[in-house]
């Protein structure tokens, strides 16, 4: 068996192995596109290997078009890796460009020029190959200098590539704030990108040294060089298997955040939109007294500031929904029961829940951000839809909170709802009691300020 | 109409991908990017009574003021708006400089918008962030902001748990 035939065959050993253990382990957890394309090639590269090991191929040109055979999956893997950081692989496979590219259009355009700077110097090495034929397999003879054009022509556009690619990687991995695994996901494909462009550099100098080396010295030399390619590649490919099997979930998944936008964002906009719209233009003209004197009662009974909220909205919604003017025309109790049922939906999900916020106010960070959950249009929904939908019972078997029962008495005195409805539903308990007592201790309040202005 | 996955890569140029952020931090950010001053104005109830009875008569939440020989953006909204429809009114704004909406030339704009369902104009010099141009037609640069509105609003809840930051750091 000459050299070139062992060297052939501990490739593709190293290849076939890892074709293996991407079929067992990888591909059934993790099947991503270029988990699968990398495989394919692995299978390629054992054959094309395995074939140079058994068959001693002597002769200049079919070596040659084997040299560029056993070479074309890695140019390949090196054009899709290059693609995909570019985010110019087709939509099907994923277009999003890695973050550090997103922010250097240059890096972007440098990336994506890739596949076609690599085909074309493939294409040419095969020309210059084919014109001057060079013992490429026989990896101990000397070379003509033809030869060294043809590695250099495939090696020097691979090695440049795929060290810009784990440049990119390193920096992606770099980000401030990343999460652990992102950082060694990203780490472990720029050393294998690295061992990928070291290969390239040092094909290029094996091809130098049989150029110009005389015989002694030049063997053991280029075995030492053998020894560091089957090294380097089995780093690399290890360094890939690592790269693909950090896996790493997001808390929300996409079509989750799509249902999410299109649903209860929009539908808490639209909604919370169109009240403030019929408030403003003075729509619900009776809600203005009722409010006023709703946060009066709440100030009288030493409710919090939270409750207040609470029970402000609730008597806005109250107002709007029983409006019946075109202006509240949005805002009904099916529109509250949808929303109020999204939110429900987004409170089923704690990590959903504590992390969908947004900020009370506009640079007011001193102040606590709202959440669905802490916002007061949640109570409130589902205090108005009682008050204000009589076929609603409620779910809750405990007695209601005391802001509750000042907006239903401050409703029905505004004839907003049926006075009769909320004795029913109150069932005049002392909460009950007290807040009528708030309610018309706030209202003579309020009078008197009136008189006095 | 912009995707979630597009719009992930107008924050990684304003270095704001896979980070949680503030609306304020997106109007810095842009302001940054687009070389103009952004200025946000909440205007209180009390200051200016009629600013929300007359924005709400006219069916509008806020107002965009845009001078471009001072490179200053003015965004004003009324101080009673609920907190997420001020946040997100203040991200819709934000958008439509993001989209590059006010440089569009004026000479361009008569182009019937009928016809052109999702035509785009050319600009007026001037940066902007979006990859493409405005669309022609008002409604589509409408809903473009509104997206953008909701997009932005999410990613900076999220920060690194969206997904499609996430896609950004996982390529492979």
């Amino acid at each position: 068996m000459s050299a070139a035939q062992h060297q052939a065959l501990v490739l593709g050993g190293v290849s076939f192995v890892a074709f293996i253990v991407f079929l067992c382990f990888l591909l059934p957890s993790r099947g991503t596109k270029f988990s699968v394309f990398a495989a394919c090639n692995l299978l390629f590269v054992a054959l094309m290997f395995g074939a140079v090991g058994l068959v001693d191929l002597a002769g200049g040109r079919a070596e040659i078009m084997v040299a560029v055979m056993t070479e074309l999956p890695v140019v390949l893997i090196v054009a899709w890796v290059c693609l995909a950081l570019a985010g110019g692989l087709p939509s099907r496979l994923g277009t999003l460009p890695a973050e550090p590219v997103a922010r250097r259009p240059w890096l972007r355009t440098l990336l994506v020029s890739a596949p076609l700077v690599l085909v074309v110097s493939v294409g040419l090495a095969t020309v210059v190959g084919l014109v001057w034929p060079s013992p490429a397999l026989r990896v101990f003879a000397p070379a003509p200098p033809q030869f060294l054009v043809l590695k250099g022509l495939m090696m020097a556009p691979e090695g440049l590539y795929a060290g810009i690619a784990a440049v990119v990687f390193v920096m992606a991995g770099w980000t401030q704030g990343l999460k652990r695994r992102f950082y060694y996901k990203n780490l472990a494909f720029s050393v294998g990108m690295a061992c990928i462009a070291s290969i390239a550099i040092e094909s290029t100098i094996f091809a130098g040294l049989r150029v110009w080396f005389s015989e002694e010295g030049r063997r053991a030399l280029l075995e030492t060089l053998n020894t560091l390619e089957a090294c380097l590649a089995i780093v690399c490919i290890l360094a890939f298997i690592s790269g693909l099997s950090l896996r790493y979930t997001p808390a929300v998944a996409a079509t989750l955040l799509y249902r999410l936008q299109s649903g209860w964002l929009h539908a808490q906009e639209e909604f919370e939109s169109h009240e403030w719209q019929a408030v403003s233009s003075g729509a619900a003209d009776r809600l203005a007294h009722a409010s006023r004197a709703v946060v009066e009662a709440c100030h009288l009974r030493g409710l919090s500031t939270s409750d207040t909220q609470r029970a402000l909205a609730t008597i806005r919604l109250v107002a709007v929904m029983r409006d019946p003017s075109s202006e509240t025309q949005h805002i009904t109790p099916d529109a509250a029961r949808k929303l109020y049922e999204f939110q429900q939906e987004i409170l089923c999900d704690d990590v959903l829940a504590s992390k969908i916020s947004w900020a009370a106010g506009w640079r007011s960070r001193a102040h606590e951000p709202q959440t669905v959950k802490s916002a007061p249009l949640h109570d409130a929904l589902k205090a108005a839809l009682e008050l204000v939908d009589n076929d609603v019972e409620s779910e809750d078997e405990r007695t209601p909170p005391l802001w509750y029962y000042i907006v239903a008495v401050s409703a029905a005195d505004a004839k907003m709802i049926d006075p009769a409805q909320v004795s029913t539903q109150l069932r005049d308990g002392p909460e009950h009691s007290a807040a009528v007592e708030a309610y018309d201790s706030a209202k003579r309040l309020l009078r008197r300020i009136e008189d006095r202005d | 109409m912009l995707t979630a996955a597009e719009f992930q890569e107008e924050l990684a140029i304003l270095g704001l991908s896979g980070r949680r952020f503030e609306p304020e931090d997106y109007s810095d950010a842009l302001g940054d990017y687009l070389n103009i001053s952004i200025a946000v104005h909440v205007i209180p109830d009390s200051w200016y009574p009629e600013l929300s009875r007359l924005l709400a008569l006219s069916g509008r939440l806020g107002e965009l003021r845009y001078s471009e020989p001072m490179n200053l953006a003015a965004i004003f909204v009324p101080g009673s708006l609920p907190p997420l429809v001020l946040t997100l009114t203040i991200l819709h704004e934000l958008g439509h400089l993001a989209a590059g909406d006010l440089l569009i030339d004026p000479d361009e704009d008569d182009l019937d918008p009928e016809e052109a369902t999702f035509e785009t104009l050319p600009l007026k010099k001037g940066k902007k962030l979006a990859r493409g141009n405005p669309f022609a037609r008002e409604s589509l640069r409408e809903r473009e902001a509104n997206l953008r509105a909701s997009y932005a609003l999410f990613a900076g809840c999220l920060g690194d748990d969206s997904p499609h930051a996430y896609d950004m750091y996982d390529v492979l």
